[in-house]
């Protein structure tokens, strides 16, 4: 009999294209919206997941996101190397700064001062120079994006807080939760680019000797300085608590994406209950044959899962379509379609199909076959 | 069917209806469908059940049929007691016994005349092949040889009720319980039909309950029984019809 439901289901081809179509747009609701708003989560913590080399970083107590600056006293990377089981320990600054665009605009942006001997927690990819060309006098590199926002390429002069910045590369980097443009350039040429503090160490960035786990210097760092010092997976953790419990972002987009798995829930369960509906005389007529309600609940069951997966497979792939073709006409986009959300949204699906079989196959059983017998 | 269906049928009624009554009740109302329908039906006849719109007719034949359960009285299908089987039990006593023919046909839109008929079969647990082939078989011996590949759609009214006759035969069940099934016809292809029914479902081991309010086709019953509200007021033979 399961013939006979997958004929049922696709006899109609137009019923069977909408059916399908419903539950992906249902689906592409869901994951669109969730790509969405989990990209622009994901930037909250752009600096840490692009900073690959930190395992552990060292900040003032107080820090709670990235873009929260509390500097640090110089010497506190001295008492950071100083604590056994350190491997190595390097300085990380970071400040806003302006830098002034071709067109005579002046454009905030996040400069980054790295240690000017290993350039660790440098960008990793290119579009044009490279890392040691830090070392040039004056040189800086200019994210991708930010260097469309300055309108500069690599070999133009910047002007930072009105000091001259030679650009020697455009790198790759994740755009931040504000979107400023990001500069790399030497811990101590940053310092000057940025004066004015007293304090100017940000963070110290270091890893572990061989046969330490993170956490473990973790913890004799922070009890050995008074400093937090936190994991990689920490500090994403520390930041996603921040934005969700100081800003209206996880409320309000959060409803917004909740709304799009109500509203694709419901359309999904309109559109399998419609069907069930639209095909009830002939599972009345199978009942009064002699069909068990085990068997038609099969076939609801195996018509339900058929349109369930065909429209989580062309919603998923939309969501793709959309998320490649929209992250390259606009990169400024946060779209981050994670497997995560995948499986959320096939979890999402698959709960659905289950509600909706169970309704329709309540209905079904439920169903009085001497229905059959009336004439219209 | 086998030889000891056919003894079997020989010596019992396919149909016994003793004092059978059905109540429908709701919050502000009782309908009195059946009053007490005493009646029997034999194998190899074609019994029609005749009478006004409203006066039991179809609710009797679901009731035999096992589809509806009545309020009182006993119903012995082949000597079974229907009424006192189990839900699931009925279910199964109806795939194994009963062919049906309904007024509006009822044929899945998207199967073809074959798969169509093959449905019982699926039922049963006939393989797809061996139940489609004898869909076209029996497709062939109603006369639609050239239609069993054909969607129900792209058929007349009076092929889709062959296709429907051919569906309720494909079981080879022992009561085939048809509703109206000419009501949705012209007068002509109403009588083909009646022809067809009388010429193939009716066997000797089979019995043909027939609900109809169309006089034109009274002529083929073997007998008749009159209703009226929900009593059978008279049982004739169908040669007396006038």
């Amino acid at each position: 009999m399961i013939y006979v439901a997958w004929r049922m289901l696709t006899g109609d081809r137009a019923k069977y294209l909408s059916l399908v179509i419903g539950l992906a747009f249902s689906v592409l609701l869901m994951t669109q919206q969730g790509s969405i708003f989990t990209g622009i989560m994901m930037r909250t913590f752009a600096m840490v997941t692009d900073v690959s080399a930190a395992r552990i970083w060292v900040m003032d107590p107080g820090v709670q996101y990235p873009d929260d600056l509390k500097p640090m006293k110089d010497s506190d990377l001295s008492r950071v190397r100083d604590v056994p089981g350190v491997d190595w320990a390097v300085p990380l600054f970071k400040s806003n700064g302006r830098a002034r665009t071709a067109d005579g605009n002046f454009q905030t942006v996040f400069v980054f001062g790295l240690d000017s001997s290993t350039l660790l927690g440098g960008p990793r990819e290119f579009v044009s120079g490279k890392l040691t060309d830090l070392w040039t006098p004056d040189s800086v590199l200019v994210d991708e994006a930010g260097a469309r926002r300055l309108n500069v390429k690599k070999g133009d002069i910047l002007e930072l807080n009105d000091r001259r910045a030679y650009v020697a590369g455009i790198c790759k980097a994740t755009p931040t939760f504000t979107s400023f443009p990001i500069i790399y350039t030497t811990y101590t040429r940053a310092v000057k680019y940025v004066p004015g503090d007293r304090r100017v160490l940000t963070f110290v960035l270091c890893s572990p000797k061989d046969g330490l786990s993170d956490a473990e210097l973790s913890a004799r760092i922070s009890k050995a300085t008074g400093l937090a010092a936190i994991t990689k997976d920490q500090f994403i953790e520390r930041t996603l608590r921040y934005y969700a419990k100081n800003t209206g972002i996880v409320i309000n987009f959060g409803m917004t994406t909740l709304l799009g798995f109500v509203v694709g829930l419901a359309i999904s369960m309109q559109t399998l209950n419609a069907f069930v509906l639209d095909n009830i005389r002939h599972f009345g007529t199978l009942k009064a044959m002699g069909a068990t309600n085990f068997t038609i609940a099969k076939m609801v069951l195996f018509q339900a899962v058929v349109v369930g997966l065909l429209g989580y497979g062309v919603g998923v792939g939309a969501t793709a379509l959309f998320g490649n073709t929209a992250a390259k006409n606009s990169p400024q986009l946060a779209f981050k379609f994670t497997p995560e959300l995948m499986l959320i949204a096939f979890c999402a699906m698959t709960l659905l199909v289950a509600i909706a079989s169970v309704l329709s196959i309540r209905r079904v059983v439920k169903l009085e076959p001497a229905i059959v017998f009336r004439g219209s | 069917m086998g030889d000891a269906s056919a003894t079997a049928v020989a010596t019992e009624p396919a149909i016994i209806c003793r004092g059978v009554t059905k109540v429908f009740e709701s919050d502000d109302s009782v309908v009195h469908a059946l009053r007490g329908i005493d009646f029997e039906a034999r194998p190899g006849e074609m019994l029609l059940l005749v009478g006004p719109s409203g006066c039991g007719k179809t609710t009797l034949l679901s009731v035999v049929a096992g589809i509806l359960d009545q309020t009182a009285g006993e119903i012995r299908v082949y000597g079974q007691d229907v009424h006192s089987m189990k839900p699931a039990q009925k279910t199964a006593f109806r795939l194994r016994n009963i062919g049906f023919v309904f007024q509006q046909f009822n044929l899945v839109p998207s199967l073809t005349a074959a798969e169509n008929v093959a449905v019982p079969l699926l039922l049963r647990g006939v393989k797809r092949a061996a139940a489609v082939q004898r869909g076209r078989e029996l497709l062939t011996q109603v006369g639609l040889a050239d239609k069993t590949e054909v969607s129900p759609l792209h058929l007349s009214g009076g092929q889709q009720q062959r296709v429907a006759i051919a569906r309720a035969m494909a079981p080879e069940p022992r009561l085939i319980v048809c509703d109206e099934p000419t009501a949705s016809l012209d007068g002509e292809t109403g009588q083909h039909v009646m022809e067809l029914l009388k010429s193939t479902a009716v066997a000797a081991d089979r019995c043909v309950v027939v609900v109809t309010h169309d006089s034109r086709v009274f002529r083929f019953g073997d007998r008749i029984a009159e209703m009226l509200d929900g009593r059978i007021t008279s049982i004739r033979n169908g040669a007396e019809h006038g």
